[in-house]
């Protein structure tokens, strides 16, 4: 919260602040999204019940710039104005993506203030130790739609040449807890170290009512054309919420949510890491990435939320009680709530190919989960017309069997074609 | 009268081959000093800043670039196209960073990864060849030299790099760059050098790919000034942090 208060003062002082500062144009942009999404019958969603509109239509205007005094001070700004057709209620919205200050207040001393991110992690398809940064958006990697967001957030970093260290602070607990970065208070520190063989990293956080955890991570270029990294964190205790119908063996049908927040000052050990590898052929590139978290459902808890779904679709053939199937109904959605953007099981494997050609820029992305086999695969094609146009096109289909992760999900496979226009 | 011959046979070899020795030595030295003189005039010797257009002939699309350097070792390039604005990247000695705009994430990438058209971030940011190269032979052909080069990395994406220069002053005519493996990878040719106080400006080059003549990303060079800047810069925590 601290922040909050700051932050008003240093962009007036950066604002203020007389002919020394150098503004660079204002940025304008309207983003237009249309989606279309082929929804089908699964244990998740049976008879399609959940009805998803489609088509939907998202139009946005992204207004960002800097301004900046000499070499050590700059002030950053991006605001989002949203659209969107699908979302009835709450059809405009805005959002202050990011406004921050940073400055040096020394020869080496840098601070940090305002809502940003800091990016600790550079996988792709997960990040263990992306406190400070958005979460990774498979369905657009480079954030063509300009979704990401920052944190509200302090930080001091010393700088040496070959060294830095940096100490954060986060109060973010005015967003909506979204179970991974957001609605968090935190602090984390990172010690970082670059030599010939490569950057290492040590960090330590400690988000509110949590255990300290500790991580690392270690990029390596063993030659020109390839790059390899790891991250891993550990920590006692978890604050993503568990499905308390899983503890049983035996198939519930319940009256309240059963999600609690019981893991999160345990003493069970929680760890989760990524291995990755960047390789660069003639004219493709292709990134590899392993990821395990601990986090996730194991294989006994995986097949226990499958026989749980199995067992409420089983009621729903015999039960004809209107109060009932409601109730079936909601027990499907809390079934649902165990499935995440970020993956619902322990292991995963990414896969990343991209090619440009004169034409276009294409790439062909996968995910799947390796204790079911199923998968998340996606196209996507984007083009870039005198400059203010690109347009991009992005498919993606959920392959798997009846009760696999990716089968599971009420979306075959859905569709969305994205217009940038820049205004200036 | 045996012994006397071969005596004699032997001293007459060890002369010789200390003469073509002697030859070689001088000849390295040579090159050494062409590339030296080549490399004032792609980088200088305190912090600079230069910008850079690459056109890919083909399809008549060019990008532009802001590339400031230490007069060193490390450079920073600068995007400078609206829909490209405020992504970086840092080249040093051993490892390449990309910093991207949106999602603030700074991604170690191979310094083999491509640019634009024929342009790798390599070609474009690492501008020195004395650092990078060390000279294993020099030949005359006609009114040219042709040197020979070896990386000083063992893991660099050229590994050997075959250059033309004019015997008469020095300047570079064509760079043909080499894998480990031997394939032909790249082609420079430098189509526009002129000297300026005794210094090669690089006004322009061209970059192809052996078998692909006819699709040319050419780099143009223009709007060199020395700046003032400090070393600190030049790290990926000061461009994480700093955003700019």
């Amino acid at each position: 919260m601290k922040a909050l208060v700051i932050t008003p003062f240093l962009f007036a002082v950066i604002l203020l602040s007389p002919a020394t500062a150098l503004a660079n144009a204002p940025i304008a942009e309207v983003i237009q999204v249309s989606s279309v999404v082929n929804e089908r019958e699964t244990l998740l969603n049976p008879g399609k019940f959940l009805n998803i509109p489609t088509p939907s239509h998202e139009t946005a205007l992204i207004l960002s710039g800097q301004r900046s005094t000499g070499m050590f001070t700059t002030f950053n700004y991006r605001t989002r104005l949203t659209y969107d057709s699908a979302k009835a209620g709450q059809r405009f919205d805005a959002k202050l993506q990011e406004a921050s200050v940073n400055t040096f207040i020394q020869e080496r001393w840098v601070v940090n203030v305002g809502k940003t991110q800091l990016s600790w992690d550079m996988a792709t398809s997960f990040q263990p130790l992306g406190f400070f940064q958005a979460n990774e958006n498979l369905y657009d990697l480079t954030d063509m739609q300009s979704r990401s967001t920052g944190l509200p957030l302090m930080a001091a970093s010393y700088l040496h040449p070959s060294w830095s260290a940096t100490l954060v602070y986060s109060d973010d607990r005015w967003s909506a807890y979204d179970g991974f970065n957001r609605g968090v208070e935190q602090w984390g520190g990172r010690f970082q170290y670059h030599t010939r063989l490569g950057e290492l990293s040590f960090i330590v956080q400690k988000p509110a009512g949590q255990n300290t955890g500790a991580g690392f991570s270690y990029i390596f270029s063993p030659a020109d054309f390839v790059v390899t990294y790891t991250s891993a964190f550990y920590r006692q205790g978890t604050r993503r919420p568990q499905n308390l119908l899983l503890v049983s063996e035996q198939p519930q049908l319940v009256d309240y949510f059963p999600f609690s927040h019981h893991e999160k000052e345990s003493v069970t050990p929680y760890w989760r890491g990524v291995l990755g590898a960047s390789f660069v052929f003639s004219h493709l590139d292709l990134t590899l990435e392993l990821s395990h978290d601990k986090r996730g459902l194991d294989r006994l808890m995986w097949d226990r939320l499958s026989n749980l779904i199995q067992f409420h679709n089983e009621l729903l053939k015999t039960e004809m009680r209107p109060e009932v199937r409601a109730m079936i109904g909601r027990n499907l959605f809390f079934a649902s709530q165990s499935l995440s953007v970020h993956g619902a099981q322990e292991n995963y494997l990414f896969a990343y190919l991209k090619k440009d050609t004169d034409y276009a820029n294409m790439s062909l992305y996968g995910r799947m989960a390796i204790q079911d086999k199923s998968a998340l695969v996606g196209l996507n094609v984007q083009r870039t017309f005198v400059r203010r146009l690109t347009v991009s096109v992005n498919a993606q289909k959920f392959i798997g069997g009846q009760q696999d992760e990716f089968g599971l999900t009420p979306v075959g496979s859905s569709y969305q074609l994205t217009f940038r226009y820049l205004l200036n | 009268m045996a012994k006397f011959v071969m005596f004699y046979c032997l001293l007459f070899a060890q002369v010789v081959i200390a003469d073509t020795s002697a030859q070689a030595e001088v000849a390295l030295s040579k090159a050494q000093q062409i590339i030296a003189y080549i490399d004032k005039g792609r980088a200088a010797d305190s912090p600079f800043e230069v910008r850079l257009d690459v056109t890919r002939t083909s399809e008549q699309k060019s990008f532009s670039y802001r590339l400031v350097d230490d007069g060193k070792s490390r450079s920073i390039l600068y995007f400078l196209d609206k829909d490209q604005r405020g992504q970086k990247v840092l080249a040093t000695e051993d490892e390449t960073w990309f910093f991207s705009n949106r999602t603030r994430r700074a991604i170690k990438i191979p310094a083999a990864q491509t640019l634009f058209g024929d342009a790798s971030i390599g070609d474009i940011a690492r501008i020195r060849f004395a650092a990078d190269y060390t000279p294993i032979s020099l030949a005359q052909d006609g009114e040219h030299y042709i040197l020979s080069l070896n990386s000083t990395h063992p893991a660099a994406t050229y590994q050997r790099v075959i250059m033309t220069v004019r015997r008469a002053d020095s300047l570079p005519l064509q760079a043909e760059f080499f894998a480990a493996s031997g394939r032909h990878m790249k082609t420079a040719r430098f189509t526009r050098v002129s000297v300026e106080q005794d210094i090669p400006v690089f006004h322009e080059w061209e970059l192809f790919t052996p078998g692909n003549e006819q699709s040319v990303t050419i780099v143009r060079s223009s709007h060199f000034q020395e700046i003032s800047i400090p070393a600190v810069a030049f790290t990926k925590s000061y461009l994480e942090l700093m955003a700019k």
